[in-house]
C-alpha cells in the first residue's frame, strides 16, 4: 500500500524548484527595481512637483509641462493607432484568407515593424513627418511615430483576440443574413474587446518608455505645449535629459521616473476597468 | 421548354424579401419548397459530395439520416449557401429554392438566408441579452418598427417554451441559459425572421436526453407551418419526426443519396440493401 502515497518524482521536484526559482527572480528584479525608484524619488515628489515648471533645467521645480506633453503625445499615439490595428486585424481575420499572398506581405511586414528599433523610427517620423509634411518638431510629429512603433503590436493583439472569436457567431451571423459590418460591431469585435485593450496597454507601454523616436521628432522642449504643433517633452526623455547632461538632476529623475510609473499604473487600471465593463454586459453564467 | 417554365416562376413569384411585417406573403405556394438537382460539393477540389437529387416538401420535416462524413451537414449549408464561407468549397449542380435558382449571382444571399434558416449543432446565441440575441437580426433586416419587434420576440420565445421560462430575465445574457434552453433560443432567433424553411443540423446531439425531447417536440410542433430538413445522426429521432426521409451514404470515398422517400415507406421497406442493413443496425 506504501506506493499509493502520492510521492513527487525527483525529476519533477527539480522542475517544480526550478519554475518557482525563476519566478521568484523575476519578481525580486521588479521589487529591487521598484524599491530603487520609490526609495530615491519619494523624497523629492510632492504636489508641487506635479503642477510647476521645471528650472534650473530640471533640477528645480516640476515636471509639470512634461506630464502633459507625455500624456498628448499618448493621445495623439492611441488615436491614430487604434483604429489602424483593428482595421489592419479585421482585414487579416475577416477578409483575406490565412496563407493568401496579401495575408503574408501584411504579417511579414508587421514582423518586421515589430523588430525595428526605435531609433529607426524615429529617423522616420523625422524625415516624414517632421520635415517631408512639414510638421516640425511637435507633438504631433512625436504621437504620429509612437503610433507606428505601437501598431505592430496591437494589430497582433487584436488579431490574436479576433481569431480567438468562436466561429459558430460568425456562421450564426451570416446564417441569420447579418452583415459583415454589424457581426463585427456587435458581436465579434465586443468579443475581442480584452484582446483589444492589451493591445493596447502594450502599445502604450512601447510608447510611454520610448526616448530615441521622441528625439528626432517631438523634440524635448520643456515649456507647456500651446498646441500640438509645440515641441513637447516625454517624460522619458526628460530622465534621460537629467540623468545623462544634467549634473545634479538624478533626484528629479528619479522622481519622474516614479511619476511615469504611477500614470502607466492609472492607465492599466483604467483599461482593466474597461475590460470588465465590456465583459460583464456578456458571458456570465 | 424548360426556359417556359422558369420563366413563369419568375414572373408569378414576388422578388425575394425579407419579412418585415406582419401582412407578409410566403415567397411562393408550390408544393416543392426546396429542390436539389445534381449537386455535388467539393473542398479543395476533393469530391464530398455527388449527384444529389431531392426534393424538400412544403411543410414537412425530412430528415437527413447516414454515416459521419457522408456529406450530410454540407448538402444542407448547400442550401442557404453558407457553404460560401468555407475556403476552397465548390459548390455544382442546381438547386431551385421556390423556384429561383439560389446560386444566382443576382440573389441577394442574405435574404436567403433569412428565408432559409439554420440551426447549428452547437446551440450558437450570442453574448449578447437573449432579447437583443432575437432583436438584432429583426432590426437588419429591415423590421424597424419597435413594437413589431418586441411582438416576434415574445411570440417566438412562446412558440418554443421558452417563454415561461425566461420571461423575467429578458436583458440578461443569453449565455447564462442552459444548453437546451440555448438551443431553443437560436431556433427562437431563426423562427423570428419568419423563415419558410429550417435547416437543422444535429439540433439535439449536443443536448441532454430531457432537452432533446423538448427540442423534438418543438420540431413536431412546427410541423405543418415550416418547411424542416433535419439532419441527425440518431435513427429513433428520424423515425419519430421525419415525414421524408434521405439516406445518404459513402460510395468509393464520395457521399451519395441511396435512398429517400416517405419516411414511413423507406423504414418500412427499404429499397436500397445498405439502407436496410443500416436501418436494421447492421451497419454505420
Amino acid at each position: 500500500m506504501a506506493d499509493l502515497i502520492a510521492v513527487l518524482p525527483r525529476r519533477d521536484l527539480v522542475l517544480k524548484a526550478a519554475v518557482h526559482a525563476a519566478a521568484l527572480v523575476v519578481a525580486l528584479a521588479f521589487a529591487a527595481l521598484l524599491w530603487d525608484v520609490i526609495g530615491q524619488g519619494l523624497s523629492r515628489l510632492s504636489w508641487s512637483f506635479l503642477t510647476t515648471e521645471p528650472r534650473s533645467s530640471g533640477r528645480l521645480g516640476g515636471i509639470a509641462p512634461i506630464i502633459i506633453s507625455t500624456v498628448l503625445l499618448l493621445l495623439v499615439a492611441i488615436t491614430v493607432a487604434t483604429p489602424l490595428a483593428i482595421g489592419t486585424a479585421v482585414l487579416l481575420v475577416d477578409f483575406v484568407r490565412t496563407g493568401s499572398l496579401g495575408a503574408r506581405i501584411v504579417s511579414m511586414s508587421l514582423d518586421i515593424l515589430a523588430g525595428v528599433p526605435s531609433i529607426v523610427f524615429g529617423l522616420f517620423g523625422n524625415a516624414f513627418f517632421a520635415i517631408y509634411l512639414g510638421l516640425g518638431f511637435s507633438i504631433l510629429s512625436g504621437g504620429l511615430t509612437l503610433a507606428c512603433m505601437a501598431l505592430p503590436i496591437m494589430i497582433r493583439s487584436t488579431e490574436i483576440g479576433l481569431r480567438a472569436v468562436p466561429d459558430d457567431w460568425r456562421r450564426g451571423t451570416a446564417a441569420l443574413g447579418m452583415t459583415k459590418t454589424s457581426a463585427l460591431r456587435h458581436i465579434l469585435l465586443p468579443a475581442a474587446a480584452p484582446a483589444i485593450i492589451a493591445g493596447l496597454m502594450l502599445g502604450i507601454g512601447r510608447a510611454a518608455a520610448e526616448t530615441a523616436a521622441l528625439v528626432f521628432t517631438s523634440g524635448y522642449v520643456d515649456r507647456m505645449p500651446g498646441s500640438l504643433f509645440d515641441s513637447g517633452r516625454s517624460i522619458a526623455v526628460h530622465i534621460y535629459d537629467l540623468t545623462m547632461n544634467v549634473a545634479g538632476g538624478e533626484k528629479s529623475a528619479y522622481a519622474a521616473a516614479l511619476v511615469l510609473v504611477g500614470l502607466l499604473v492609472i492607465i492599466n487600471a483604467i483599461a482593466l476597468a474597461l475590460s470588465h465593463h465590456v465583459l460583464r454586459k456578456r458571458i456570465t453564467q | 421548354m424548360m426556359h417556359a417554365v422558369q420563366r413563369s416562376f419568375s414572373e408569378r413569384a414576388p422578388p425575394l424579401a425579407c419579412c418585415t411585417s406582419d401582412a407578409c406573403e410566403p415567397v411562393c405556394d408550390c408544393n416543392t419548397v426546396i429542390k436539389a438537382e445534381c449537386v455535388s460539393l467539393s473542398y479543395g477540389g476533393r469530391p464530398a459530395l455527388q449527384d444529389v437529387d431531392l426534393s424538400f416538401q412544403r411543410h414537412a420535416v425530412t430528415a437527413i439520416i447516414g454515416p459521419s462524413g457522408c456529406g450530410k451537414s454540407s448538402f444542407l449549408a448547400t442550401l442557404n449557401r453558407l457553404t460560401d464561407m468555407v475556403p476552397g468549397c465548390e459548390v455544382d449542380g442546381k438547386i431551385a429554392f421556390c423556384g429561383r435558382d439560389i446560386r444566382d449571382p443576382s440573389l441577394d444571399v442574405r435574404i436567403l438566408r433569412t428565408r432559409v434558416g439554420m440551426i447549428f449543432q452547437r446551440a450558437n446565441p450570442f453574448p449578447l441579452s437573449i432579447r437583443k440575441n432575437i432583436e438584432m437580426p429583426l432590426r437588419e433586416c429591415g423590421v424597424s418598427d419597435r413594437v413589431e419587434r418586441e411582438q416576434r420576440v415574445h411570440d417566438v420565445l412562446v412558440e418554443v417554451g421558452l417563454w415561461h421560462e425566461v420571461r423575467d430575465r429578458l436583458d440578461k445574457p443569453a449565455l447564462g441559459l442552459s444548453g437546451g434552453q440555448q438551443q431553443r433560443l437560436c431556433i427562437a432567433r431563426a423562427l423570428a425572421l419568419r423563415p419558410e424553411v429550417l435547416l437543422m443540423d444535429e439540433p439535439c446531439s449536443a443536448l441532454d436526453p430531457i432537452s432533446s425531447g423538448v427540442v423534438e417536440d418543438l420540431i413536431l410542433n412546427l410541423r405543418g407551418r415550416v418547411t424542416i430538413a433535419i439532419v441527425t445522426h440518431n435513427l429513433a429521432q428520424a423515425r419519430r419526426v421525419g415525414d421524408h426521409l434521405a439516406v445518404f451514404w459513402v460510395v468509393d470515398g464520395v457521399g451519395r443519396l441511396i435512398e429517400s422517400g416517405r419516411a414511413a415507406d423507406v423504414f418500412a421497406s427499404p429499397s436500397h440493401p445498405t439502407t436496410a442493413q443500416y436501418l436494421s443496425g447492421a451497419r454505420g
